[in-house]
């Protein structure tokens, strides 16, 4: 066994691993540990009696360094209170031997030793480096700061989402609201879920009266409808149907309604579109088309039956004016072949006299029944081969004729046209007629027949070198029964050119024509093209 | 009174007509074998030797026809559709005489079987010519059936 002053306590003290340095009051270094010195690079004998902020000074780069300030009040504390004092870690900077400094973070203890009468006689100044520690501590800070900023970011990042979807959702649920389609969502109990402006309108109650309750609730009797039995089928079949259904108010009117069913997971969603003002326009158009028809079968049947008396009453008139006028020229022949001699000049030219007149007025009622035939014919109009149909009438005009009469032209072709046959026909016998008839006091006739194209029309035209008329009177030139020139010039009873016009207006065609007096005329008319 | 001399039939309510007609077919040498009737219903009993003419030889037949369209009582359609419905009588040529082309019975006619249809002329010479023609045409050149 050995006794205490045996032990070397100065050698085992400087072997401690613990970084210690011994101060006295007046802070003047007695003793350090070896791992103290090893730790701030400094060398025992360099220091030992040696003030302690001599040593260890601030580093003078270093503006902010506060080591010496921290390290005297901590001193200073523990010789006035006589109890250890644990300071926070401090930066203090080691200077190298070179002089330069090493930055170093330290965690320091200072601890009083007293002696029997309660007097500071030591201070043990006791550090840890913890410049290790701090870095790591620094490094979690950084990340700890980096972790908070990438949270703020996340959390800002959640918060807009968040309200991107609150404003989305508004902006849907506000375009559902308003939308003129009426919206409806129906769940599996057959409770209105959600309903839309509109439909409050289709359905006619408030939202507040429809939301909560079922369809049977606010619609008996639904239960039989074929909406119903749709809506039914779509929650349990799943499938997209679309319907139009006449649906039967609580307050008995009717409305017509276009839906869309759609599944969705609480039920079913239902787009409406009110199309009732629409069925009630159609329907009535179709009672107004129907009371059209029924006026124009009317109209029809009227016409139809004053067409019937018309032709009625034109036959009455060719059968019962003729009869009567076949006895007067009859009779009046038979004077003038058994009774002739018996009778003086003025007797023999009065039955002439009714001869000619019977004869006239025959002749005026087979025109006029020509005429007013004309506005019956509704043939159908076809193309017309014009060169050849001019020719043929131009033949049957010849007949009989003495050969004063030259058609120029002839060997130039006509346009054809778009017509009814037997009507341009008349007209084309009238006109030519006409030219032949109004040239019979010249000693030539010489009459020119051509076409050209106009205005999508095909014009015609027939010029004579005949009598002409006044063209102040051209106004009465294709009126019924009007004539320009005297009996005794020219017979005839004035409905050729009537009869010639009324054809042409019949094919939507124009008329016209132009003369100078004992120069000749010309006469136009215009036909539809073969194309038209 | 002899009907066995009957050669032609002619039937005609208004008597100018029946004149005028008349005068034509005499004028044709064709008188002394006319016999005028002045409706349709004594036309149906000379024919089918009824009523009045009961006592008429049925089997001299006329061979011709001429009737006037529109009479009273029977008209001239009628007359038409019964002589052309008999197998004894619808071999006799039959002329439907008429004032008007607008007559709407035309088509009928021809329908019925008539044999001619003619409208009679207003003016006098034509008049006359048309009976005159049709007088000799039927009587004498026209060769009909035995």
């Amino acid at each position: 066994m050995t006794s205490n002053e045996q032990i070397d306590f100065r050698t085992l003290f400087e072997a401690v691993p613990g970084l210690y340095l011994i101060l006295l009051p007046d802070f003047k270094i007695v003793a350090a540990s070896d791992a103290y010195l090893n730790a701030t690079m400094t060398i025992r004998e360099e220091i030992s009696g040696k003030y302690l902020f001599d040593v260890f000074p601030d580093n003078p780069d270093d503006a902010s360094a506060d080591g010496v300030s921290n390290l005297y009040l901590s001193l200073v504390t523990v010789l006035k209170n006589k109890v250890p004092h644990t300071m926070a870690m401090q930066k203090y900077d080691i200077r190298n031997p070179d002089g330069t400094f090493i930055e170093k973070y330290w965690s320091p203890l200072n601890k009083p030793v007293l002696n029997a009468k309660n007097e500071v006689v030591y201070i043990i100044h006791c550090v840890e480096d913890v410049t290790h520690r701090r870095n790591a501590e620094e490094q979690l800070m950084l990340a700890n700061r980096k972790l908070e900023k990438l949270n703020a970011i996340l959390e800002q990042e959640v918060e807009d989402r968040t309200k991107a979807i609150i404003t989305t959702e508004k902006r849907y649920r506000d375009t559902l609201d308003n939308i003129l389609e009426g919206v409806q969502m129906i769940g599996f109990d057959w409770r209105y879920l959600y309903v839309n402006k509109s439909l409050e309108k289709h359905g006619k109650y408030p939202k507040e009266e429809l939301i909560g309750y079922t369809m049977m609730e606010k619609y008996p009797g639904i239960e039989t409808t074929d909406v119903f039995k749709t809506i039914k089928r779509c929650f349990d079949e799943r499938i997209a149907i679309q319907m139009d259904s006449e649906f039967t108010f609580p307050d008995n009117t009717v409305g017509w309604f276009e839906l869309s069913l759609q599944p969705v997971p609480e039920g079913v969603f239902i787009l409406s579109v009110d199309v009732t003002e629409r069925k009630k326009a159609e329907r009535e158009v179709k009672s107004l088309n129907e009371g059209l028809e029924q006026k124009i079968m009317e109209r029809t049947n009227q016409l139809a039956s004053v067409n019937k008396e018309l032709e009625a009453f034109t036959y009455s008139v060719s059968h019962d004016l003729r009869a009567p006028l076949r006895a007067i020229n009859g009779y009046a022949k038979i004077l003038q072949e058994d009774y002739f001699e018996k009778l003086e000049d003025d007797g023999r030219s009065s039955i002439t006299a009714i001869l000619n007149n019977s004869k006239k007025m025959g002749e005026l009622i087979d025109d006029l029944l020509a005429f007013s035939r004309l506005g019956r014919l509704n043939g159908v109009p076809s193309e017309i081969n014009m060169t050849g149909l001019v020719r043929t009438v131009i033949e049957e005009a010849m007949v009989g004729n003495n050969g004063n009469v030259i058609f120029v032209n002839q060997d130039k072709n006509l346009l054809p046209a778009k017509g009814e046959q037997v009507l341009i026909k008349q007209v084309w016998a009238n006109l030519i007629s006409n030219a032949i008839k109004y040239s019979k006091y010249n000693a030539k006739t010489i009459i020119e027949i051509g076409s050209y194209y106009k205005d999508n029309m095909v014009t015609y035209y027939v010029k004579d070198n005949g009598a002409g008329f006044d063209m102040k009177y051209y106004d009465k030139l294709f009126g019924v029964f009007q004539r320009l020139h005297s009996q005794d010039e020219f017979e005839g009873t004035g409905i050729g050119l009537a009869i010639v016009q009324k054809v042409i207006n019949h094919h939507k065609g124009k008329i016209w024509a132009e003369s100078y007096l004992n120069e000749g005329s010309c006469f136009y008319f215009s036909l539809p093209t073969i194309h038209s | 009174m002899n009907y066995d001399t009957i050669e032609i039939l002619f039937v005609e309510d208004n008597i100018d007509d029946a004149i005028l007609t008349l005068r034509a077919l005499k004028k044709s040498g064709l008188a002394n074998s006319i016999i005028h009737l002045k409706d349709g219903a004594e036309a149906l009993d000379f024919i089918f030797a009824t009523g009045v003419y009961q006592s008429r030889n049925i089997n001299h037949k006329p061979k011709l026809i001429l009737l006037d369209l529109k009479m009273p009582k029977v008209s001239g359609i009628e007359v038409l559709e019964k002589i052309k419905a008999d197998p004894e009588f619808r071999l006799i040529p039959v002329v439907m005489l008429t004032s008007s082309k607008e007559d709407p019975d035309i088509k009928r006619c021809y329908e019925l079987g008539v044999n001619s249809y003619i409208v009679k002329p207003v003016e006098s010479d034509n008049f006359f010519q048309t009976i005159k023609e049709l007088g000799i045409y039927w009587a004498v050149l026209n060769q009909p059936p035995h």
